[in-house]
């Protein structure tokens, strides 16, 4: 199993069959081989394309089989109560006219990439692909190139905002969620499988969206998230704009991130890092989209921002157990902004 | 943004995710929809000042990741920005590593992502024609993979395949 991948149990059965729960129309009838490794056996399929498992795949034995994924295309079936693991994977093979090395600029023809389970196995001379085999994938007249990235989105919610963010109130946490899923797959038909989502303002949506991509329940594009804003009162990340009367009564939720002195930022940052954040973002100067808000002028101090990034560089203690946290930061700053506090890997954002 | 920001930004390594894109867009949509008029105001002092920047920082060697404050505008035309990154002075190539190659390094993912490259992860789209010709191609995607998974296969792939 490639280092990085997450398992999630799928589905358990008793019979020496596995029905899988994956999307019909792309997995494929794995070809039973064993490997000389004594504790993996690993299958190859063979470009067949089927929705369930267990229709010519007998598995050996009678003990019961454990069904894990590891990725939208291939899947491990582990026997219980043995060490013993078995990879099917599916082997592609994508023939397009001109193929974009986006390192060097070079456009190559007459190549093709192949695609082992989820990761790219080469890139290979069109003559070099064996005649049997794999699926193709032939995209004449077409340039392939890596999965586009966009490191600022919002997915979850409603587009817009320009109204002013009581709107934010009108709608439920279900509502937002649902939303997000919409949004997710309508930026991974764009042609973007990775993101960097910088926020929302109802706090660890995102999170909850991130993860039901990664297990396959909806689609979108792989996510790196904030959980919520960190910004002070009234700044680019609260819900400004409320009757005063109002705004005293705003839930929690609303208000995860919202810090205002140096130790109130510290606790925020270990919030939203908790509750399941990639990275931090901070809103260190006015938004655009912000009723109230004056793009350019500094929402934290110097002092709030460093204790933001010590906060965050700490190790990883403060982590969910399940989670590896990295510590990229984020300080979105409008035009004019000085960066002063901005250290290595840091981004400015320039943010409506 | 100001010289010194700017300098200190190319000394430090700091990216700049610049959503050169959304002025036109809330321009637009924002005055068609009647959205506040301070946000309208807000936008239209920032647009241009924004692109300036975008330029100067381009010129002064700092390192640009691709971002576009997707859900201003909504969500699926994130593309539409690289044409305006290349009016801002990058070239078409340098417009697509920013959302590849430099954006990957950004999200500390570029052991990962951003290449078509052995051990990375299947994450693999098409587009008609030659994007480096024609930046607005990506525009539509007509072929997305993402995790070895075929997730869209446009029409525009079919009538080139018949």
């Amino acid at each position: 199993m490639p280092s990085g991948t997450r398992r999630r149990h799928l589905k358990w059965h008793e019979t020496g069959s596995v029905i899988t729960r994956r999307p019909a129309g792309l997995l494929v009838y794995p070809r039973l081989s064993v490997s000389s490794e004594p504790d993996m056996l690993r299958c190859t399929g063979y470009g067949r394309t089927c929705s369930r498992l267990d229709e010519d795949v007998g598995l050996p034995g009678d003990r019961p089989w454990q069904l894990e994924d590891t990725g939208m295309a291939a899947l491990v079936i582990r026997r219980c109560s043995y060490r013993c693991k078995m990879t099917i994977s599916m082997r592609t093979v994508i023939r397009p006219h001109l193929l974009l090395d986006v390192v060097t600029g070079d456009l190559l023809q007459d190549h093709a990439v192949v695609i082992d389970g989820h990761r790219i196995g080469g890139v290979v001379a069109v003559g070099d692909v064996p005649a049997e085999g794999p699926a193709f994938v032939d995209l004449p007249g077409q340039t392939v190139l890596p999965g586009m990235i966009d490191c600022h989105t919002h997915l979850v919610g409603e587009p817009g905002g320009g109204h002013g963010y009581a709107e934010l109130l009108a709608r439920t946490g279900a509502q937002e969620a649902l939303s997000g899923a919409r949004n997710a797959r309508d930026t991974l038909l764009a042609g973007f499988t990775s993101v960097r989502d910088v926020g929302t303002f109802r706090a660890f949506v995102d999170v909850a969206l991130r993860d039901a991509i990664d297990a396959g329940w909806v689609a979108g594009p792989r996510m790196r998230v904030a959980g919520a804003y960190v910004t002070c009162s009234g700044g680019g990340g609260d819900i400004t704009g409320l009757a005063p009367d109002v705004d005293a009564v705003v839930p929690y939720e609303f208000r995860v991130g919202v810090a205002d002195s140096v130790g109130d930022i510290r606790r925020a940052v270990r919030r939203v890092l908790h509750g399941g954040a990639d990275f931090v973002k901070l809103i260190a100067t006015g938004a655009v989209m912000a009723p109230g808000g004056v793009p350019g002028a500094p929402e934290l101090t110097e002092e709030q921002i460093r204790a933001a990034v010590e906060e965050a560089s700490l190790p990883a203690r403060m982590s969910p157990p399940t989670r590896t946290v990295p510590r990229a930061s984020s300080a979105p700053c409008a035009p004019g902004c000085a960066p002063s506090s901005t250290a290595r890997s840091w981004t400015m954002n320039q943010s409506r | 943004m100001d010289d010194e920001s700017v300098q200190m930004m190319a000394a430090a390594g700091t990216f700049l995710v610049a959503d050169v894109y959304n002025g036109d867009y809330i321009a637009e949509a924002g005055r068609e929809q009647g959205w506040r008029a301070d946000v309208l105001a807000k936008n239209d002092q920032t647009t241009l000042a924004q692109r300036e920047g975008f330029t100067k920082c381009l010129t002064a060697g700092v390192r640009i990741a691709f971002g576009t404050d997707s859900g201003i505008y909504p969500h699926g035309f994130n593309a539409r920005q690289f044409a305006y990154q290349v009016r801002c002075g990058q070239s078409p190539l340098a417009a697509i590593q920013s959302a590849t190659i430099h954006a990957a390094e950004l999200i500390r993912s570029d052991d990962r992502v951003g290449r078509i490259a052995p051990g990375y992860l299947a994450d693999v789209i098409a587009v008609n024609g030659n994007p480096l010709q024609d930046i607005r191609l990506l525009e539509n995607a007509v072929f997305v993979m993402k995790d070895g998974v075929v997730q869209h296969r446009g029409s525009d792939t079919r009538a080139a395949q018949a």
